[in-house]
Parts: structure tokens; C-alpha cells; sequence
């Protein structure tokens, strides 16, 4: 009598077909697919939306910045040339007035290219500041400080399908892999058959993650590349595979967390109210109590505290220049202040001091400034730390920073906002003091805002070592319901 | 060929199997008789690796299940009381799988629609799907899937339960038919009848222990029946 020998890679791509084929007939796939691709699709539409609605507040800031530098070009040439005499507020000549209110200067961050795949903080935290030489309190501290969990489900975005609906999709396809057999009868059969559990159980696995990966990665990649030519570039391309890699390691974790549930043997309602616990713990409590966690052990800084040094320090430096806001408006009186005389200007005394008073409460306000800095970026850390303990944080975290809508990158683009901010004074303040009439050629060399991405490898760094963790966690939990299906009884 | 050591069964407080031994040999259709809860189909679960044994080994071919679960598993075909195969697919479709599964290559459609029509089950209902099929009917696919595996070894538990006199008449001639091929055969029944009829050997258990072993020949009909009922009487 003639016994063939099975090979294993055969035997599993037995098992895969055949699941496929079990899974097309009753229609569990079908509908779990049809849900996905629904998901998918909206999240991603929701993202688009978003990623344009702040494609266009730049552009449109931009546009606002080139329309305010032709009208100030032609205002002064028309007043250098003794045509036009204007007040000194709405005066292009008069340098306080083009650092502040006829500045129109902008520091701008663009999209990331991939910003669709997730909202992040996006809608939270500002794209563009108007730059004045006004404190920095009042353009840059005038909104909440929130720990980055704060909307960890605040958006249908593809960021939430992936890290909350997802494993929901895969519990709904893995919660009963071995207990239906069981129940069924049929595990009997197929255990009879040389084919161990294990290979059974990867099988199963191995074609309900293809299923969900092949609408899940590609969907959302495909449109994308479409739609968005920004994210065609070879660094694009390095993050849509980081990408893609962080999500079937996910899927892979949730996968394993099934395929553990199952290992212990009971019945498929049991295994599904398992998974639902787990869902929960790892998407929903873990997240809020670690922000519970984070808001306790660093507290976010005290607003009422900003506020009240902003007002001591504003009152302070008022009295500091108490003789100057106390003088008059010499124009009123004789127009000729007016006017550009051997390229010089008079600077309203009044003017001076509110460019010096402001200049002084940014400087008072500086450490306290620094503080809140510092709790965020302490905040930031302990988020991360924490992150450790929930897949859900843990993937989030690194689909914020391959879309550009994390944390990271808003303080970055706060940084060099101040960097510029201290730049435009710095600019400004001599002309002011020194009463510089502003010339046309000075226009075109007023500082200019630059963006200045973050490191690449200090982004991919961020998503690997998560990729990484995912995959292991997600190895250590598949490596051991490999370990205990091999042992235990199928009985 | 099939080789039951000291073997016993803990589950909990309840021993299932204590310290049984067996042997059956090739060509052999090893007929094990006792009621409910006497330990056969243990003793069957124990031979497909489906538990564990407590203390004791159990060999097929010489090779030990426990350790070597998936070769020991290339040399038997179980059929159990109720064939439980998948009901979206036909039974054309349940053997095929079920057939790669075992021998690791594809059998051609006609192969499969003879293993079929040799089980007894009728051409034009191969490719129903198993949901419409009776238990008879799925019983046959089980035997088609058995006689695709050309196995070296026949686990049968309680197989004819449920078949009517006539299919149950011609499986029994299946087995004997193995039998004469070579195959070694341990089948748990109820049908004493059956046993004695189809058997080789014939083996009593009770409440976990193999009381009563013995050759059908030696014994009639109505001594067995008396051999079983005092047995299950003391």
C-alpha cells in the first residue's frame, strides 16, 4: 500500500484554498469585505477632505501674503515718490507699521504628502501663523494645549478604520478559527488528516489577512498615487511601504490575539466575548486611562497662569514705556511728520513703545513660555513610554507620523515659527529705533518663511521601532498559540 | 499494526482507560464491544493523537502517536459515528479536499466520482452540497475519503450507527474487504451482531478495562451475547 508524503507548504496552501473557498461560499467574506471597503473608502475620503480643506487655507494664506506684498510695493513707491501721504499705521515707509499691522508675512506648513492617511492633530493644531512683531502669546498660546490623545477618536479618518475598526473586522473573522471546527464536527475530520493544528490554524489565518490587507493597503495607496501627485515621490514610497508594513503588522497582532483566544478552547460565543473584552482593554480603556495617566503624572501647564504673567508682564512693560505711549501724535498737528525725508521716517512714539512693549512681554514671558514647551514635550515622552502598552496608541502614534499630522511635526513647525518670529523683530527692530524709512528694495528682502521638514530618518525611526514592536508583540502571540495548539487535545 | 501499551486515561477524578493493552494485526478487524462510557471511543481518540494518554504508549506501525502524530496519521483513516464534512461544499468537493489532504496531490474528478460510487453513494448526488445529504449519505463520503487514503489502518467509531441494514451490510463488506488487502481494522460498536459477523477479534470493555478478549470464530452468537451481558451485569 502506497503512502504519499505530504509536504507542508502544500498542505498549508491546501488549507489556504480551501478556507478561501469555505469563506467565498458562506459569504462571511463578502460582507466583512464589502464593510471594509466602505471604511476604507469613507476614512480615506475624510482624510482627502481634510488634507485639501488645508491644502487650500495655505495656498489661500499665500495668496493673501503676494496680493499684501504688491499693494504695499505700490503704496510705497507711491509715497516715496511724495504722491500719497498716509497715516503712519497704514504707511508702508513706516517700518513699526509693516512689522505689524501691514505685515504680510506668513509662516506656512504644508501637507505632508501622505496627510491623508491620517488627520491626527491636524484639525487641531494650526497649519499657518500671521506673522507680526505682536507677542507670541497672542498668535501662538491662544489655544488649548491637549494631550495628543485627546482625539484618539475624534475622526471617522482612515487612521481610526485602521486602529479601532480593524481588529473589530478581524475578530469577526478569527473569533471562532479552531472552536466552528470544533463545534461543527469537522475538526475531527481534519485532525484525522496529517495536518497539524497549527497549520490549520495559519492556514485560516494566513487567507483572512490576505483578504483584509489586500483592500486595506492597496485601496487607500492606489487612490492616493491617483489623486495626490505629491505622494509619488521614492520617499513617499519608502512610507507607504512603512506603511503598509505597520498595518499588516496590526492586522498580523490581532490575528494572534484570535488565534491565542482560540488555543484555549472554548466555545466560539466565549471566544467572542473574549476578543470583545480585549478590543476594549487595548482600543478603548488602555488609550483613556493612559491619558487619565499622562494628565496626571505631567499635568498640562495652568492657561490662567499664561494669562495672569501675560498681564503682569504687559502692565509692566507699559509702565517701562510709559513716556513714550504718553506722547502725541505729532502728524495730527504738522503733516509734514508724514513725510520720507533722506530715507527716514518718524516712528509714532506710540508705535516705538508697542513694538518694545511686546518685545519685553515676549522676553518676560519667555521661561514661563519654556515651561509649557517643556510639559508638552513631557507629555509627548510619557505618551510614548506609554504607548508601550497599547497596540492601538502604539499604531496610532506611527500612522500620525507617516501621515505628518503627529505631534512632532506641529512643534516643529511651532520652533521654527518662533525662530522666524524672532527673526521679523530682529529685522524690524533697528529700522524702528533708528526711525529707517522702509524702501522697496527693502520689501523684497524682508525675512522669509521657510519650512523646513523634519528629518526623514528621524520619521522613519519613529514608524520602525513601532513596526517593529507590533511585529514582535504580534510574533511572541502567534509564536505561542503555535506552541499551545500543538499541545493541547482537540477534544 | 495497532499497539495499545498500559495505556490509561485520566480525565479529572474519572479514569477513562485503565492500563489497557492491545494489539491488532495487520488484516485484522479488531471489534470492541461495551456501553456507553466504557472507554472505546477514548481508546479510538487516543490512537488519532486527539488526546493524550495519561501513562502508556500507543503505536501504529510501530511508530509512536504522541510523538510522531503526523506520520502515525499517514497510515490510518478514521471514520467516525457521524461524518461531519463541510456543508457549503458537495461531496465531491469534501472528498477531493479531504483526499489532497491525506495523500498531498490532486485526484482527478473521475478518481473521485469512483471512491464515491465504491462508498456506495450515487453519482448524481456527488455534487450536492453536503447540507442536503443524510447522515448515510455523509457516512459514505466519510468512507470515500478512507478508501482515498488507501490507509494502512481503519479507526472506526461506531460507524454503522444510523446506517440502514443494507448499508450497513455493505460497509461491513468494505471492512472485510480491506481486511483481506492487508488493512488492520479497530472499530468500537454496539452491535454485537456486527462484531461477531465482521470481526476478527473481539474485545469487551468495561468502565475503562478490556474484560474480555477473543477470537469471533471461537465464539456463536448467542455466547457472545451472553459473554457481553455478563460482563455488563457484574
Amino acid at each position: 500500500m502506497k503512502t504519499m508524503q505530504p509536504r507542508p507548504l502544500s498542505t498549508l496552501s491546501l488549507i489556504v484554498l480551501h478556507e478561501a473557498r469555505i469563506l467565498v461560499r458562506d459569504r462571511t467574506l463578502l460582507l466583512v469585505c464589502c464593510v471594509l471597503t466602505l471604511m476604507v473608502g469613507y476614512g480615506l475620503f475624510v482624510g482627502l477632505a481634510q488634507a485639501t480643506l488645508r491644502d487650500r487655507m495655505v495656498a489661500q494664506v499665500l495668496k493673501h501674503e503676494q496680493e499684501t506684498q504688491t499693494a504695499n510695493s505700490g503704496t510705497l513707491q507711491s509715497v516715496l515718490a511724495g504722491q500719497t501721504a498716509l497715516i503712519p499705521f497704514s504707511n508702508p515707509a513706516n517700518p513699526a507699521a509693516m512689522a505689524g499691522t501691514l505685515s504680510g508675512r506668513y509662516a506656512t506648513m504644508p501637507n505632508a504628502p501622505l496627510a491623508a492617511l491620517a488627520i491626527g492633530q491636524s484639525d487641531m493644531m494650526p497649519n499657518y501663523y500671521r506673522i507680526t512683531y505682536l507677542s507670541k502669546v497672542q498668535f501662538m498660546y491662544d489655544t488649548e494645549i491637549e494631550n495628543p490623545w485627546n482625539l484618539l477618536s475624534g475622526h471617522f479618518d482612515l487612521a481610526f478604520v485602521i486602529v479601532f475598526v480593524l481588529p473589530l473586522l478581524v475578530t469577526t473573522l478569527g473569533y471562532n478559527l479552531l472552536s466552528a471546527e470544533r463545534e461543527h464536527g469537522t475538526l475531527r475530520m481534519l485532525c484525522s488528516q496529517p495536518l497539524s493544528i497549527a497549520t490549520l490554524m495559519t492556514g485560516k489565518v494566513v487567507v483572512r489577512m490576505l483578504a483584509l490587507l489586500a483592500i486595506v493597503i492597496p485601496v487607500p495607496l492606489v487612490v492616493l498615487l491617483l489623486i495626490r501627485p505629491e505622494a509619488r515621490g521614492a520617499e513617499q514610497l519608502v512610507l507607504m511601504l512603512s506603511w503598509s508594513a505597520l498595518v499588516a503588522a496590526y492586522c498580523l497582532f490581532w490575528f494572534a490575539v484570535a488565534a491565542l483566544v482560540n488555543t484555549v478552547g472554548r466555545s466560539s460565543s466565549t471566544n467572542a466575548l473574549i476578543m470583545m473584552a480585549l478590543w476594549t482593554i487595548f482600543v478603548l480603556i488602555l488609550p483613556v486611562t493612559m491619558n487619565l495617566a499622562v494628565g496626571l503624572v505631567s499635568p498640562a501647564p495652568s492657561r490662567t497662569e499664561l494669562a495672569s504673567r501675560t498681564r503682569v508682564a504687559t502692565a509692566e512693560s507699559l509702565r517701562e514705556y510709559e513716556d513714550l505711549y504718553s506722547a502725541d501724535y505729532r502728524y495730527a498737528s504738522d503733516p509734514e511728520a508724514l513725510l520720507v525725508k533722506n530715507e527716514r521716517i518718524e516712528v509714532p512714539s506710540r508705535m516705538r513703545a508697542f513694538f518694545l512693549a511686546k518685545q519685553k512681554v515676549d522676553e518676560q514671558i519667555e521661561p514661563l513660555l519654556k515651561r509649557f514647551d517643556q510639559q508638552l514635550l513631557q507629555q509627548q515622552k510619557l505618551v510614548d513610554r506609554l504607548s508601550l502598552l497599547s497596540p492601538a496608541m502604539l499604531v496610532n502614534e506611527a500612522l500620525t507620523s507617516i501621515a505628518g499630522t503627529d505631534s512632532r511635526r506641529f512643534l516643529a513647525f511651532k520652533d521654527q515659527t518662533e525662530a522666524f518670529h524672532k527673526r521679523w523683530r530682529q529685522y524690524f527692530s533697528p529700522r524702528i529705533q533708528e526711525s529707517r524709512a522702509m524702501t522697496v528694495r527693502d520689501l523684497s528682502s524682508l525675512p522669509r518663511w521657510h519650512w523646513v521638514e523634519m528629518p526623514a530618518s528621524e520619521i522613519r525611526w519613529s514608524i520602525w521601532w513601532r513596526a517593529m514592536l507590533m511585529l514582535a508583540l504580534a510574533s511572541v502571540l502567534g509564536g505561542l498559540a503555535l506552541a499551545r495548539s500543538s499541545r493541547g487535545s482537540i477534544e | 499494526m495497532l499497539d495499545a501499551i498500559e495505556v490509561t486515561k485520566q480525565f479529572g477524578a474519572k479514569r477513562a482507560l485503565d492500563n489497557v493493552s492491545l494489539s491488532v494485526l495487520p488484516g485484522e478487524i479488531y471489534c470492541l464491544l461495551g456501553a456507553n462510557g466504557a472507554g472505546k471511543t477514548t481508546l479510538v481518540n487516543l490512537f488519532l493523537n486527539f488526546l493524550q494518554p495519561t501513562s502508556g504508549t500507543l503505536q501504529i506501525g510501530k511508530l509512536d502517536v504522541v510523538r510522531q502524530p503526523l506520520e502515525t496519521k499517514r497510515l490510518l483513516a478514521y471514520i467516525p459515528e457521524q461524518v461531519t464534512l463541510y456543508g457549503v461544499l458537495s461531496g465531491l468537493e469534501n472528498l477531493a479536499f479531504f483526499s489532497s489532504l491525506a495523500i498531498g496531490e490532486h485526484l482527478p474528478r473521475q478518481r473521485l466520482l469512483e471512491l464515491l460510487e465504491a462508498a456506495g453513494l450515487p453519482r448524481q448526488a456527488a455534487d450536492d452540497r453536503v447540507a442536503t445529504y443524510s447522515k448515510g449519505m455523509r457516512q459514505k463520503v466519510g468512507i470515500a475519503i478512507a478508501l482515498a487514503k488507501n490507509a494502512k489502518a481503519l479507526l472506526l467509531d461506531e460507524p454503522t450507527s444510523g446506517l440502514d441494514p443494507s448499508a450497513a451490510n455493505e460497509f461491513s463488506e468494505l471492512l472485510v474487504k480491506a481486511s483481506n488487502d492487508g488493512v488492520t481494522v479497530l472499530t468500537t460498536t454496539h452491535d454485537l451482531f456486527h462484531a461477531k459477523q465482521t470481526g476478527t477479534r473481539i474485545g469487551i470493555m468495561k468502565q475503562g478495562r478490556l474484560v474480555e478478549e477473543l477470537r469471533s470464530e471461537e465464539v456463536s452468537h448467542a455466547d457472545l451475547e451472553a459473554l457481553y451481558l455478563k460482563h455488563m451485569k457484574s
